[in-house]
């Protein structure tokens, strides 16, 4: 094992490469941004020398940075793809040291999951299991399922879902299943209880989501780079996002396929071995991971301090200091994850993620960590913060204009001056400054989309290339109009996070769930009104200005039916059937996929698991095996548990709340008697309560 | 043993009161939810109805269902010649018969973890066994430059 911070000296190439990829990367965005800022002084009426237009330059200029930094990722992603320049990619590099015949060493497959659909968790780890099995390499690889669900009911399905795995596929002592009671730390303590507990028997780790899906040769792969590489300690797939059908998700997996691959390819260029984590689909090695990515909580209860929630650039920033290399290999595939299938969903996850970001700001100062690793915590936060800055930026612009239309034009400053300050309009400047920072933003896209017709997969499994190219367009539409109603929510998130609005932990939604009308009212109503009065000011104010800030205010003014209906599964098909927001994963589906959807094709009764663990003679067994006999129990206790059973058998399950189940589930005793007793049950419409006939 | 209804449709009318039919057909049931065979299942159902029959247990309170299932999970675990009651220990075996009984079911390239605790509680081993390691916090949080600066100030100062 190699000492911490000798990678740098062992492999000095990528090391050198990165430094000078830093530091261009640097001098591009500074320059450029530097010149456009130049430009925005010339075009402001009082070229920045009132407060008001210094404060509209200050937040164009952050913007713009953030802007020219997407831009440069994409631009290096779409030489790095174009010429296939793979010298530093850590597949090459691996291939070069015979990773494809190195043996495997002991790996864990983590699957921490929360308050998930149990079916959909087991159905994705089956069809990553039986594509293992067909590498024949399954014996180096365990599976663990580490549940941190709250519901006791769901908790049951888990077991169900579990045994029924274990016992159909011989998997008992391959597969294993852990529900801790109590969940600290979250996501990140449920993977560092297991490394406690179990990780001392294993070399890696590979961590999945719960809608993860790895393909058997990806999962090898990734074992053997990681023997071939020791001073590696985390290799991050980027995984595909695939298997939904409403419009939203259908659009974003498009997005996601088209201009992903770029993307990754250029923070790979940029960062090299300092790249990122994204908490799934990676593999981690476990010793450096235990001995240097344990993480503590942030002092402090304010909105910045507690659990980290965003622990996976943490931990990535925390294996780099300790010597490690963080590599994403963008050229492997057999990765694949889901999308939110809504707006809504998606927005819900960004809360979380922007409060867990929000926090790597007081992470900024920690001692040993990479320039890389502080620049993704920046660029993390920018992820969110850079909304708040735009909202700023089109205030203080509509703040200058009802100056402007006000206000008397003032000739000469409160300063001693013998000269009149003119105030200047440059429209077509103001166009031009506009125009190319849209082709900043749209140029990506383009060579995304060069990139698609250009390199395989064939167009054709895009849908051709008429509809290739169609679904760009309709897409950067979407994405146009979508862009403003996640800047208000993003923004309105980071100043609830620094007032102090704690998240809760909600579990993700993964099924397809449309957005009802009254649903989008409530979380939309709110900037459609704003987005009005907002527009029909600035056309009091100024008729001309009024048309710049157009395609902002529609976009918001119409949020409501656009949630609604993008978050339709109908209208998801329907653009399948026309072959637009095509990706390759659904024209030819890996077999990975295809297995999963042909695993939850399959529709299975909806029981009350509850009930179902009361009354099935086969789930109450493997339920009451895996319950552990309590050896006390408080009498107050002992009493309720007799109080509530002996209600159920009398009243039937609907008497019963969900406390009263949570506790029933939990004890031996009761779901030994409550088995045995609802079977006994004479009376007909008591014992259609329990589902018997 | 000739006095003793020999088939579901004797039972139904053998104790006043008792639907004997209706008992034979939850143990059916019950059978057909643990995946026993039909045949089986009949021939199974039938001797527990017969057997709960036999028993006086009926005439104590308890009712046809009650004592033909009593008198199933002794068959399904092998206490056929205890008198019928649901005892704590009947109801532990009962659950550990049924767990069995599916586990046999599995494939047998992994040996189901079944094991006993104290309590002789059948329990099935979910994780392997542990081996803990400590995972220490790494230390990350650190004061912001200026505070540091003047920390080392007032510390060379002092």
């Amino acid at each position: 094992m190699i000492a911490p911070g000798a990678s740098a000296a062992m492999n000095p190439r990528w090391r050198r490469a990165a430094l000078v990829r830093h530091f261009l990367m640097f001098v591009l965005v500074a320059v450029q941004t530097a010149f456009t800022g130049i430009y925005m002084v010339q075009i402001l009426p009082y070229h920045g020398q009132t407060a008001l237009e210094a404060a509209v330059l200050v937040t164009f200029i952050g913007l713009f940075a953030w802007i020219s930094i997407g831009f440069w990722t994409a631009f290096a992603g779409f030489f790095t793809l174009l010429f296939n320049l793979r010298r530093l990619a850590i597949t090459r590099i691996c291939e070069a040291r015979g990773s494809d015949h190195a043996p495997l060493a002991r790996t864990a497959i983590l699957m921490p999951i929360y308050n998930e659909d149990p079916r959909r968790v087991f159905a994705g780890l089956r069809t990553t299991y039986l594509s293992l099995q067909k590498t024949g390499q399954l014996e180096h690889f365990q599976f663990f399922v580490l549940s941190d669900t709250t519901d006791a009911a769901r908790s049951v399905q888990e077991e169900l879902e579990w045994s029924e795995f274990c016992r159909s596929l011989g998997a008992f002592g391959r597969v294993h299943y852990r529900r801790r009671r109590t969940h600290i730390k979250r996501k990140s303590g449920n993977i560092g209880d297991f490394c406690r507990r179990w990780g001392a028997t294993f070399t890696y780790m590979i961590v999945f989501d719960a809608d993860s899906v790895m393909a058997g040769p990806t999962l090898v792969k990734m074992v053997q780079m990681m023997e071939v590489r020791p001073e590696a300690g985390i290799i991050q797939t980027p995984p595909v996002t695939a298997n939904r059908v409403s419009l939203f998700a259908r659009i974003q997996q498009f997005a996601n396929r088209v201009y992903g691959p770029m993307f990754t390819a250029g923070v790979h260029f940029w960062q090299l071995g300092e790249c990122y984590y994204w908490g799934h689909n990676a593999i981690i090695r476990i010793k450096p991971f235990i001995e240097h990515c344990g993480l503590s909580r942030l002092p402090g209860n304010g909105p910045l301090g507690g659990e980290i929630l965003s622990h996976d650039f943490v931990e990535a920033a925390l294996m780099r200091r300790a010597g490690w290399e963080v590599w994403v290999a963008y050229d492997l595939g057999g990765s694949y994850e889901e999308t939110p299938p809504t707006l809504l969903d998606e927005l819900k996850r960004d809360r979380r993620w922007c409060q867990g970001n929000l926090q790597h700001l007081r992470l900024l100062g920690t001692r040993g960590l990479s320039a890389a690793h502080r620049a993704m915590f920046v660029n993390g936060v920018m992820a969110y913060a850079s909304a708040m800055i735009w909202l700023l930026f089109l205030i203080l612009s509509t703040a200058e204009v009802a100056v402007q239309a006000l206000t008397p034009v003032k000739y000469f400053s409160s300063k001693p001056s013998l000269f009149p300050i003119w105030p200047e309009w440059h429209p077509n400047w103001a166009l031009a400054l506009v125009v190319s920072t849209a082709g900043l933003l749209f140029l990506p896209k383009i060579l995304s989309w060069a990139l698609t017709v250009l390199k395989p997969p064939p167009t054709r499994c895009f849908g051709g290339f008429f509809r290739l190219t169609f679904s760009v367009l309709l897409e950067t539409i979407v994405a146009s109009l979508l862009a403003p109603i996640r800047m208000l929510f993003h923004a309105k998130f980071v100043l609830t996070t620094l007032i102090g609005r704690q998240v809760k932990w909600g579990a993700q939604v993964r099924e397809d769930a449309e957005t009802g009308w009254l649903t989008a009212i409530r979380y939309h109503g709110g900037a459609t009104v704003i987005a009005i009065i907002w527009a029909g000011g600035v056309y009091w104010l100024n008729p001309a200005f009024f048309w710049w800030l157009a395609p902002i205010v529609s976009a918001l003014v119409f949020s409501i039916p656009l949630s609604v209906f993008l978050s339709r599964v109908r209208l998801g098909r329907l653009a399948r059937r026309a072959g637009l927001f095509t990706i390759p994963e659904e024209i030819e589906a890996p077999a990975e996929i295809a297995a999963l959807n042909a695993e939850l094709a399959t529709t299975a009764a909806a029981v009350d698991p509850f009930i179902h663990a009361v009354v099935d003679p086969q789930a109450n067994a493997i339920h009451l095996a895996m319950l552990r006999l309590k050896r006390s129990m408080p009498p107050e206790k002992a009493k309720r548990l007799v109080r509530i059973r002996t209600k159920a058998l009398k009243f039937g399950p609907t008497v019963l709340t969900a406390l009263d189940k949570s506790d029933l589930l939990q004890d031996v005793s009761s779901m030994q008697m409550l088995h045995l007793g609802v079977w006994q049950i004479a009376d007909g419409q008591l014992s259609r309560q329990w589902g018997l006939a | 043993m000739s006095h003793l209804p020999v088939s579901l449709a004797e039972a139904s009318a053998a104790p006043p009161g008792d639907d004997w039919r209706r008992a034979g057909q939850r143990a059916e049931q019950y059978l057909a939810a643990l995946g026993v065979d039909p045949a089986e299942r009949r021939h199974m159902a039938g001797e527990a109805v017969t057997r709960a029959a036999a028993e006086s247990g009926w005439a104590s309170g308890r009712g046809a269902t009650a004592l033909t299932m009593i008198a199933l999970h002794q068959a399904l675990t092998d206490r056929h010649d205890e008198p019928l009651e649901a005892t704590d220990d009947l109801m532990a075996d009962s659950a550990q018969a049924r767990l069995l009984r599916w586990l046999s079911a599995a494939k047998p390239e992994g040996a189901p973890p079944v094991e006993s605790d104290a309590n002789a509680h059948v329990h099935l081993a979910s994780m392997p066994p542990m081996e803990r390691t400590n995972m220490a916090p790494a230390r990350i949080v650190r004061r912001p430059a200026p505070l540091r600066w003047l920390r080392r100030m007032v510390g060379a100062a002092s």
